[in-house]
C-alpha cells in the first residue's frame, strides 16, 4: 500500500554501524508447522457452517489462544479497511456492532461501494445517465421533496451502505406479492410490453402501440402504423422495430414517434422481432426468421429449418435462439445462415425464448420452463408449476418472471429452480408478456389490462438498474 | 548476487536476489541504488518477523507477478489462501499483527494479503461477542448506544 521510494532509497545508503557478520537467512528458518488437524481439517469436504466455524476455529487456535490485538483499531486506517474489503456483508454489520472505533472502520464507503458493485445483479446507474435519462426527477413540478439538483449530486458522494441497505430491502420485498397498478387505454388484448426507467411501451390487437409515463401511469403517445394486431416491439434509445399480423415490421424514430421504414416479406404474422446495432431479426407464422440490416432495412437473409411457426427469437452477438410450435429451439450463427444446435426436451410447441450468451430460457406449452446450457445443447433444469402453457419469460442472473395462459405471472430462483412468488391475483386471463426491472414487474394479459407490480413502495429506487 | 538485509535489531540475513525482490519496497530500491553489496537496513522489521517474512518469499519466489483482477470479488476471494499459507500463518495474533505491517512497509501485496484474509476469516461469521473475545475488545459503547446500532445493523441479517 504506501510504497514510498523516497525513502526507500535514503535507506539503501550504507550504514557502517549495522553488525557484519549475521547468521544467513537459513538458520533462521523456523520449522514449517504440519498441525495433523489443520491439515485433517482442510480436507473436509462441503463443511456444514458449524463445522466450517469449528474448522477456520481450530486452523487459528494459537491465533485465537495466544495474546489478543485489537487488530482494526491498531493498524492504520488503509489497512484496518482493507481487512474489511474480504469481510461479507452480514459480517460487516456485526462489525459495526463491537465497540466504537470498529464502528467507525464498519462505515467507509468504499468498503461498502464494493460490496455493492459485487452482488449479483446490484448495477447502480450513474448519476449522471439518472439526469440525461430521467428529465422527470430534475423538473417534476409537485416532487420539491424528492428532486434531486444536478449540482448536489455531482459534489455529494453516495452512501453506499444506505444503497446495500435499500437494495437488500427491495429484493426481499420480492417474496410477497407487491401493490399493483392497472394501466387503461388500450382496447383490446395487450400482446406486448417493454420498459425503462420513464416510460413503458405497449402493443395492442386495437392495431396501436402505446407510450405511457412510467411514473405517472398514464398514456403520453399512441402510434398507428400497423394495419392489424402489434405482437411484437423492442425499443432503444432511438429506435423501435414492431411486428404485427399485418405481415410487416415497422421501424419507428423514438424521438418523433413517427415510422421510418416498413420491412415487406414475411407471408404471415410477425410473432417477434428483435434487433441491435448491425441487424433486425424477426420470425414469422410463416415458419421462417428474417435478418435484416439495422442501417439500411434490406433482408439480408431468411434462415428456414423450423416446421411450424417461430414465436420467439432472440439476438445475441451475431447469434439467434428461436423457439417454434415444432417444440424445438434452433441457435443460428447469423453470419452462415446456419442452424448451429437443436434444444430438444420439451414435449410441445414452444411459446418463450430468452439467450443471454450462455443460458437460454425456454417456456412451452407442455406447461414448463427450461434452462439450457447454450454451448453444450443440454437442459440443465426442468421448472414445473404453471398449469397451462407458458407465453412469456424474462430472465436475469437471479430470476426468472414468466407468464403463463393459466392467468399468473411466477417468479423462480435461478439457481434453485424454485418458484418465489405466484402472482395469481391480478389476471382475468392469459398472460402475454411480461418484464421486470429491480423493482417492477409488468404484465400484459388479453383481459386488455397492463398491470405494473410495484416493489419500491417507499424506497428511492431511481439509481438501481 | 545475495542480498543482505539488517533487521532492526541489527541481525543481517543473507538473501538471494531473487527472493528480496518479492519485496517491491526492496526491488525499487536495488533499482535506485544499483548493484551493491552494502547490507540494506530495515529498520521497522524486527529479525523474529523477518525471518517470518523471508521464509514466506523464499516459499514465493518463482510466483508470477500478481495482476490484481478488479472484477474479482475480495469476499470470495477471501477462502482461497493456499494450504502452505494457511500452515504459514499458524502464529499467534502479535506476529500476524507485525507481519501483516511488515508486508505493508516491505510492499509484499499477496502476504499482506494473506494477512488480511486471515483477520477477516477470523471475523467472518462470528456473533458481536464472540469477535470481541477473539480479538479481547471492550465493549465502550452505553447501552442505549448498543442498542441503537443493533436496530440499525439488522437489516443485512438472512431472513
Amino acid at each position: 500500500m504506501s510504497n514510498d521510494t523516497n525513502s526507500a532509497a535514503s535507506l539503501a545508503e550504507p550504514d557502517s554501524s549495522m553488525p557484519s557478520s549475521s547468521p544467513t537467512f537459513c538458520s533462521h528458518l523456523s520449522n514449517i508447522s504440519t498441525d495433523p488437524i489443520a491439515s485433517a481439517s482442510v480436507s473436509l469436504v462441503n463443511p456444514s457452517p458449524t463445522e466450517k466455524r469449528l474448522l477456520i476455529d481450530q486452523l487459528y487456535d494459537r491465533m485465537l489462544n495466544g495474546p489478543h490485538i485489537d487488530f482494526l483499531s491498531k493498524l492504520p486506517y488503509e489497512i484496518a479497511t482493507y481487512i474489511l474489503h474480504f469481510v461479507d456483508m452480514h459480517s460487516l454489520t456485526k462489525v459495526a456492532r463491537i465497540s466504537r472505533t470498529w464502528n467507525q472502520l464498519s462505515r467507509d464507503n468504499e468498503v461498502w461501494k464494493s460490496i455493492y458493485l459485487h452482488q449479483k445483479q446490484w448495477r447502480i446507474r450513474t448519476p449522471t445517465r439518472l439526469l440525461q435519462e430521467s428529465p422527470s426527477i430534475t423538473t417534476a413540478p409537485n416532487a420539491d421533496t424528492t428532486q434531486i439538483s444536478p449540482r448536489s449530486q455531482q459534489h455529494r458522494p453516495l452512501n453506499w451502505k444506505m444503497l446495500c441497505h435499500d437494495r437488500k430491502l427491495l429484493e426481499e420485498r420480492w417474496s410477497s406479492v407487491p401493490p399493483k397498478n392497472k394501466l387503461y387505454g388500450h382496447n383490446d388484448s395487450v400482446y406486448c410490453v417493454q420498459f425503462d426507467n420513464n416510460k413503458i411501451v405497449t402493443g395492442s390487437r386495437d392495431k396501436t402501440i402505446k407510450f405511457w409515463d412510467l411514473h405517472k401511469l398514464v398514456c403520453t403517445h399512441t402510434l398507428r402504423g400497423h394495419t392489424q394486431s402489434v405482437l411484437c416491439l423492442q425499443f432503444n434509445d432511438n429506435m423501435m422495430v414492431s411486428g404485427s399480423s399485418d405481415n410487416t415490421v415497422i421501424v419507428w424514430d423514438m424521438k418523433t414517434h413517427q415510422p421510418i421504414s416498413r420491412l415487406y416479406g414475411h407471408t404471415a404474422g410477425v410473432l417477434d422481432v428483435c434487433f441491435d446495432d448491425q441487424y433486425i431479426v424477426s420470425c414469422s407464422k410463416d415458419a421462417t426468421i428474417k435478418v435484416w440490416d439495422a442501417r439500411t432495412k434490406v433482408l439480408l437473409k431468411t434462415m428456414m429449418g423450423h416446421l411450424g411457426p417461430v414465436n420467439a427469437v432472440q439476438l445475441y452477438k451475431g447469434q439467434v435462439v428461436s423457439a417454434s410450435g415444432d417444440g424445438l429451439i434452433k441457435l443460428w450463427n447469423i453470419g452462415t445462415g446456419r442452424c448451429v444446435r437443436d434444444f430438444k426436451g420439451h414435449e410441445r410447441g414452444l411459446a418463450c425464448v430468452q439467450f443471454d450468451g450462455k443460458t437460454i430460457v425456454s417456456g412451452s406449452n407442455d406447461k414448463t420452463i427450461r434452462i439450457w446450457d447454450a454451448a453444450t445443447g443440454s437442459c440443465l433444469r426442468v421448472l414445473t408449476g404453471h398449469t397451462a402453457l407458458v407465453r412469456t419469460l424474462h430472465f436475469d442472473q437471479n430470476k426468472i418472471v414468466s407468464g403463463s395462459y393459466d392467468h399468473t405471472v411466477k417468479v423462480w430462483d435461478m439457481d434453485t429452480g424454485q418458484c418465489t412468488l405466484d402472482l395469481n391475483s391480478g389476471h382475468s386471463s392469459w398472460v402475454f408478456d411480461v418484464q421486470f426491472s429491480s423493482s417492477r414487474i409488468i404484465s400484459t394479459s388479453q383481459d386488455k389490462n397492463i398491470i405494473v407490480w410495484d416493489f419500491s413502495n417507499d424506497l428511492d429506487v431511481r439509481l438501481f438498474d | 548476487m545475495p542480498v543482505i538485509l539488517v533487521s532492526s535489531d541489527g541481525q543481517e540475513f543473507k538473501v538471494d536476489k531473487e527472493v528480496a525482490e518479492r519485496s517491491i519496497l526492496i526491488k525499487n530500491m536495488l533499482e535506485d541504488v544499483g548493484e551493491s553489496d552494502s547490507p540494506i537496513p530495515l529498520p521497522n522489521v524486527t529479525s523474529a518477523v523477518l525471518t517470518k517474512v523471508i521464509e514466506y518469499c523464499e516459499h514465493h519466489r518463482n510466483d508470477p507477478v500478481q495482476v490484481p483482477d478488479e472484477t474479482d470479488d475480495p469476499r470470495k476471494r477471501s477462502n482461497d489462501i493456499e494450504e502452505w499459507d494457511m500452515n504459514f500463518m499458524q502464529v499467534d495474533q502479535e506476529m500476524l499483527f507485525e507481519i501483516i505491517l511488515a508486508a505493508n512497509y516491505l510492499d509484499i501485496k499477496p502476504l499482506l494479503d494473506v494477512g488480511c484474509k486471515t483477520v477477516a476469516n477470523i471475523i467472518k461469521g462470528k456473533t458481536p461477542e464472540e469477535i470481541r473475545k477473539a480479538f479481547n475488545i471492550v465493549n465502550d459503547f452505553t447501552p442505549e448506544e448498543e442498542a441503537q446500532i443493533k436496530k440499525e445493523n439488522e437489516w443485512a441479517e438472512d431472513r
